[in-house]
């Protein structure tokens, strides 16, 4: 019945840093990440900035970037994405050039963005150059997308273009079925569970469909809970070698992280 | 610690095949974990158009469990035979989802079950929903409406009402603190971070109960969050067990 943590590494690949109200400053509990990774020791947190909601500025996509570096430099646990948004055309390669120059950055983050439009791709070159990841949020939903929301099959089709890429296609796509289906021929596409609620058999059947060495673990905190995510993992009926992959192993395999 | 699991479900999902949902993996699972009993109702209770005959095969099938409690999914306007089940299996409650079977809680043929249910004093459990709708595909079920749960709460406050399947509790918050008689579950609760901290602080304690939706959903998943929060033991034992038995007794 009780919580009892893993003896193993945990990278948590995938949470967020909210602006407030202005889009312009951090949200003020953005300090939970911090207590989070100290209550279960968690080992490296990706730190992905979503500052001014779906449709940001300029202004806001820098304010985020600026606020997840000085959240790094703050805490060495803590490794940010670089968040772009593709339609800012230059601006959004500028802000990659700015911050990767920045060791504490580990990858591009695409934020609400059709991910095979011609915009995205100058941001994938640069990223294969640097040989980092990019993640792109994409999801496959009943009820309808969001407004240039990517569905796993825009990424399918970016990675079939870029094979030398590497990219990341969290919450495995919403739909875990679908989105495994679609992703299944591209080996340089990752995925992780985060962002969904905590369904039987999801983390089952991406192993199987995609190999456990594709998964990665985020939590998709502070929006979401760590411990509810972390059970996905801890309770998924695959082996505990699988578990140890996905929760940590595959993470520094794909970031080189020692 | 005594732990309750008011929104467990039986049965076939129509939508999805899941592993390890049998009743024989309900019991281990409740072995394992530790619970001590568990509210369920069958999935074909919702499927069927002879909903009742699915409670009715699985409420014999589990008349001698004294750990699982099968309750019928009633739908208003179909409640032939009712009342003889409810008179042999003696659950203490029903469960409704008007997003399934089409019907607004204000509707006057719901009234009708509601007042049978209080009748008999019977709690009346409400899902918002029982699995995610976005990724709802065969069947398009919208959660149930704010307002009608709004409705049920503002009308019927002499009813034992639990809600279940909510994303959110705190816009009952006010509702949850005024009634008495009214409950939530914690099984939609996934965030945000330390979710179950803030709502300790934040919400009447004693109307939240453990709930797992299993088995759609992974029942540690939101028992974790109960048993790894830094709140004081006996809150856990209220959120886990305690108030779900002030409710059922």
């Amino acid at each position: 019945m009780n919580f009892v943590p893993p003896d193993w590494p945990i990278i948590d690949m995938h949470t967020h840093l909210w602006s407030d109200a202005t889009g312009l400053r951090p949200a003020a509990n953005s300090d939970v990440l911090i207590e989070m990774a100290n209550r279960f020791n968690v080992e490296t947190v990706v730190l992905i900035p979503l500052f001014g909601g779906l449709c940001p500025t300029p202004d806001e996509i820098a304010a985020g970037n600026e606020a997840a570096h000085a959240f790094a430099e703050r805490d060495k646990r803590f490794k940010p994405m670089v968040t772009v948004y593709p339609r800012h055309g230059e601006f959004a390669l500028q802000q990659i050039n700015h911050w990767m120059q920045h060791e504490e950055f580990c990858a591009l983050k695409i934020w609400v963005s059709f991910a095979d439009e011609p915009c995205v791709f100058p941001l994938i070159e640069r990223m294969i150059e640097l040989d980092k990841p990019t993640l792109i949020h994409a999801m496959h939903k009943s009820v309808g997308q969001l407004p240039l929301e990517s569905d796993p099959t825009h990424i399918a089709r970016l990675a079939k273009k870029y094979p030398q890429a590497k990219i990341i296609l969290p919450h495995i796509g919403g739909n875990f079925y679908y989105t495994c289906d679609v992703i299944a021929d591209c080996p340089n596409i990752y995925t992780d569970p985060s962002g969904t609620y905590c369904e039987t058999g999801m983390l089952e059947h991406a192993v199987k469909m995609l190999g456990a060495e594709r998964i990665l673990f985020g939590s998709d905190a502070p929006g979401a809970d760590f411990v509810n995510n972390l059970a996905k993992v801890m309770c998924a009926d695959v082996s505990d070698k699988d578990k140890r992959n996905i929760l940590a192993t595959n993470a520094k395999k794909l970031w080189g992280w020692t | 610690m005594s732990v309750i699991d008011v929104s467990a479900w039986i049965g076939a999902y129509p939508f999805r095949g899941i592993p390890n949902s049998s009743l024989d993996d309900l019991r281990a699972k409740m072995n394992e974990l530790q619970i001590e009993r568990a509210i369920v109702s069958p999935y074909e209770a919702i499927f069927w158009e002879n909903n009742l005959d699915a409670y009715e095969r699985f409420a014999m099938q589990l008349a001698d469990d004294d750990k699982i409690e099968v309750w019928p999914v009633v739908r208003p306007g179909a409640t032939a035979g009712l009342e003889k089940l409810l008179d042999r299996f003696r659950p203490r409650g029903i469960r409704l989802l008007p997003n399934y079977h089409g019907y607004q809680l204000s509707d006057s043929r719901a009234r009708d079950v509601l007042d049978l249910a209080k009748s008999r004093n019977l709690i009346v459990q409400v899902f918002q929903r029982i699995a995610d709708e976005r990724w709802h595909y065969l069947l398009k079920v919208p959660p149930v409406d704010q307002n009608d749960l709004d409705y049920l709460t503002s009308v019927h406050v002499d009813q034992p009402i639990l809600l279940s399947g909510l994303n959110s509790i705190a816009p009952f918050a006010s509702r949850l603190k005024q009634n008495k008689n009214f409950y939530a579950d914690l099984s939609r609760i996934r965030g945000p971070q330390f979710a179950i901290e803030a709502m300790v602080k934040s919400l009447p304690v004693e109307k939240l109960v453990f709930g797992s939706l299993w088995p759609v959903q992974i029942i540690e998943a939101t028992l974790w969050q109960i048993t790894s929060a830094k709140i004081d033991e006996s809150v856990k034992q209220q959120l886990l067990g305690g108030n779900a038995l002030a409710l059922l007794k």
